[in-house]
């Protein structure tokens, strides 16, 4: 039976409210709904990469520990922004911290895993692999999702990564996502008009290899005249700072106030291995990170896409307590996660701070594996069964309810 | 000629025909007798990384370190694109990924790429000890940290699952006394295998139901003589060499003559490539390249001459396959992965992209996607890419062999799948120019944007 994908049944259904009797009698023959109601729900992940500080984004002002262990990189006390007794976000984060205040942040600390790598690529995979630290997978856990979600065919534009490269994290074992670095260049890719001419060509016969190729090269041109479309619409935006990483936010924002068929957006802001004179550099890069998630909801919000939405945001390992010899700081292991959504179930910080005394050798031990949070957002947000996705079951956060 | 090397161009591969495939074969292992090892270090290069220096010091050598990682690649690719042991290099390129590593030390990364070299086609066992003794094996899978006192199984247990033996073959005792023998396996200043005894764990152990105080060396004899090693390496090579899916007649015999050959890589090697089965026509041009074989490839048959390789590491980048940056240890997955929506449009693209390149101002009006990805100091490298192509000696080629260059001789040159209805159609779009530069220029730019071009 095709499944049925949420552009088809606009086009078929008389009444919106259809969407609402959906799932009692659209079943497929494996069981599981035909249609989601929820398929409006859209998931973008932002990864800080290089290793984001925990500590000096999500502060322990109130611990003398943090004072002790980092006498020049230490963020001051009457600098950070509070949020509560415990903890506060850096000084750059005012954006942040109106959300956090607005009720549609949650901050989750200590996240991490067992055995933890503290090498960027390693790390980095594990992330986008959800594997254990000893396994080596070759597909991502949003490219499995894909694979799970895809099974009558998918657009290639489901999950679009703004990067000219595609991670891991959206490679499934069939189906992947899609990498722009900026649309004009992927137009001008497909738009090359022999490769638009060779599109135009029927394809019969030839080896599964090839075969493979013509039907992603047909998917991919399908897709860059649907984001061809999409790019044009635009709507009230609010303002957004500048640089590269705001541009992305405010790309994905107009494709989903277009209502775009795209359940994953994907985008990195780079730089965060602060093992030299940390203080410059990350509280530059958190303030671009806070000004632009700030305009991101904002626009989300004015128009209606608020609850539709969850961002989540994630470094590949936090750093080392004590600050090194150049007032920076060393590969470490647990850090926060940070979401953000007018749908959380369980907004501001979530668990306990960070313990800065029983450290493993000199780093923050886990007290979240990340794949709870995974399994979570595959579970409850993207409704799909996370168990068949992440290898195997993790407990389900009460975030999203 | 592709599947055993990279490509050659017209007027090897027409000297070739009518030769039997013997003949053929001997030639190529003939002229992988030699090897040829990549040298661009200064001989006093590690005089620039003292442990007392400055910070400003510091920081300059860690640039050099960045720039002579970069003219490994560069060198390494030059090599690709000229040499004569073609068979050596595709080996060595397999093994680079089957051995995968990562080293920002260009001394330790060309010392392994070397040695790999060096043994490629040798006996399997050689390879295998030498690489495990190379620093750069050792720090990436931090054998540093295994001592006695505290031993890190990450060595033994990619050893086994990785590089010999495959996932499911041994457990988890196994790799725990295999991580005490090799305990003492580290490197000193130099960058020379060193063996310290005072961490060395010399306690007995048990491995595979065998007892005794083994070395790390005994733990690599071990491991060769179980039958499940010389499976694994048959398998692997059959799906770089021969096709995705395994036939288990072909590898169950292979394994065989492997393992009884004491791990004979040229005595493999040859047999599959005399085989009749490897000349197959389901085989045919039913694998996609991987990023370097269409970049060497490519630059091989059409004989191109690149002035400024620096360009081309970016594209590995975005083609998903970087020498010597193996994603991680398990390496490069291959097959379906190296395509996705963008690295299609990229590989579809790359042919004009590469054969329209032009020197300074032109570039940029050629190549206004790429600048989007680029950032200046790029962007100031790729202006400098040039690529230059002797037409005349290419149309020449044919013209010798076949007495005339033709469109439809010129496809069946570059392509590896025959007479597909989309091969047909955009051959038929070549229209015939006055001047033979550019009809030439237009007819392999359309065979090459194929997605059957990305078959071999």
């Amino acid at each position: 039976m095709k499944r049925i994908n949420r552009r088809d049944f606009l086009k078929t259904a008389s009444l919106v409210s259809a969407f609402a009797f959906a799932p009692g009698f659209m079943k497929r023959a494996g069981g599981g709904p035909l249609f989601s109601p929820d398929s409006g729900k859209v998931l973008v992940i932002v990864q800080l990469s290089g290793g984001n500080d925990g500590l000096n984004m999500v502060v322990p002002y109130a611990d003398d520990t943090y004072y002790k262990l980092r006498p020049a990189i230490g963020l001051q006390q009457n600098s950070v922004l509070k949020l509560n007794e415990h903890q506060a976000l850096n000084p750059e984060m005012s954006g942040l911290r109106d959300l956090y205040n607005d009720g549609v942040v949650s901050i989750i600390n200590n996240v991490g895993y067992p055995n933890p790598d503290r090498s960027h690529f390693r790390s980095m995979d594990i992330w986008h692999t959800a594997s254990d630290s000893n396994q080596y997978k070759q597909t991502g856990w949003l490219g499995r999702f894909l694979d799970n979600h895809c099974e009558g065919g998918c657009p290639a534009h489901s999950a679009i990564e703004f990067d000219d490269t595609l991670s891991l994290a959206l490679k499934g074992e069939r189906v992947k996502g899609l990498s722009i670095k900026a649309p004009d260049q992927l137009l001008n890719a497909a738009q090359n008009k022999i490769v638009a001419r060779i599109n135009e060509l029927s394809h019969v016969t030839g080896t599964a290899n090839l075969s493979y190729l013509y039907s992603t090269l047909s998917e991919t041109e399908a897709s860059v005249a649907y984001l061809k479309e999409q790019f044009k619409k635009t709507h009230n935006a609010p303002d957004y700072p500048g640089g590269q990483f705001a541009a992305h936010l405010k790309r994905i924002a107009n494709l989903i106030v277009a209502n775009s068929d795209v359940r994953i957006y994907y985008v990195s802001l780079p730089g965060f291995d602060t093992h030299v004179n940390q203080l410059a550099t990350q509280n530059r890069l958190l303030g671009e990170l806070s000004a632009g998630l700030s305009a991101f909801m904002k626009d989300l919000r004015q128009n209606g896409k608020g609850d539709e939405v969850l961002t989540m945001v994630f470094s590949e390992f936090g750093r080392r307590v004590k600050q090194n010899a150049s007032n920076g700081t060393d590969h470490g292991t647990a850090s926060n996660v940070i979401l953000l959504s007018q749908a959380l179930k369980r907004q501001g910080i979530v668990n306990a701070p960070p313990d800065l005394v029983n450290l493993e050798q000199g780093d923050l031990r886990f007290g979240v594996d990340f794949r709870a949070i995974y399994a979570t957002i595959l579970s409850k947000w993207l409704q799909a069964p996370h168990e068949a996705i992440l290898g195997r079951a993790f407990p389900v956060m009460d975030f999203l309810g | 000629m592709q599947r055993a090397g990279f490509g050659e161009p017209p007027e090897k591969v027409f000297s070739l025909l009518g030769q039997s495939t013997e003949a053929v074969v001997t030639e190529l292992f003939e002229r992988s007798r030699s090897c040829t090892p990549i040298n661009i270090l200064p001989p006093d290069y590690r005089k620039y990384y003292r442990k007392d220096m400055s910070e400003e010091e510091k920081k300059a050598a860690q640039m050099l370190k960045g720039e002579y990682n970069k003219r490994l690649i560069i060198a390494w690719l030059n090599k690709l694109f000229t040499t004569d042991e073609v068979l050596r290099e595709k080996m060595t390129f397999f093994w680079h990924g089957h051995f995968a590593c990562r080293d920002d030390d260009p001394a330790a990364a060309q010392s392994l790429n070397n040695t790999i070299r060096k043994y490629a086609l040798g006996k399997f066992g050689d390879l295998l000890r030498a690489v495990s003794k190379e620093p750069a094996m050792l720090r990436f899978l931090n054998n540093q940290q295994n001592r006695k006192a505290s031993p890190n199984e990450n060595f033994a247990r990619e050893v086994m699952e990785l590089f010999t033996l495959g996932r499911g073959t041994y457990n988890e005792n196994d790799i725990k006394e295999a991580a005490r023998a090799f305990t003492g396996w580290t490197f000193d200043e130099e960058g020379v295998f060193q063996f310290r005894k005072n961490i060395h764990d010399d306690g007995p152990k048990q491995v595979f139901g065998k007892s005794g105080r083994f070395t790390g060396d005994d733990i690599l004899d071990i491991i060769l003589e179980r039958k499940e090693c010389a499976r694994f390496i048959v398998t692997k090579l059959y799906l770089f060499f021969v096709n995705d899916l395994p036939d288990a007649g072909i590898i169950d015999r292979l394994s065989k003559q492997f393992y009884d050959s004491g791990y004979d890589i040229s005595a493999l090697m040859k047999t599959m490539f005399t085989a009749g089965w490897f000349y197959d026509t389901k085989y045919m041009g039913a694998l996609i390249k991987s990023p370097i074989d269409l970049i060497v490839g490519t630059t091989r048959m059409l004989k191109l001459q690149i002035h400024n390789a620096y360009p081309l590491i970016n594209i590995q980048r975005v083609l998903g396959q970087v020498l010597y940056n193996p994603p991680n240890v398990a390496g490069w997955k291959g097959g379906k992965s190296w395509i996705d929506s963008s690295t299609l449009l990229f590989r579809m693209n790359f042919g004009e992209r590469l054969l329209t390149s032009r020197p300074v101002q032109s570039v940029a009006k050629q190549d206004d996607d790429m600048l989007e990805k680029l950032d200046m100091a790029e962007l100031e490298k790729i202006k400098n890419l040039l690529v230059v192509v002797d037409w005349n000696k290419f149309a020449g080629s044919f013209r010798d062999a076949k007495k005339m260059a033709s469109v439809e001789e010129i496809a069946r040159f570059l392509l590896r799948v025959k007479n597909t209805d989309a091969e047909n159609e955009i051959l038929k779009t070549i229209t015939l120019n006055t001047d033979l530069e550019t009809t030439l220029r237009d007819t392999v730019i359309k065979i090459i944007s194929l997605p059957e071009y990305q078959m071999c």
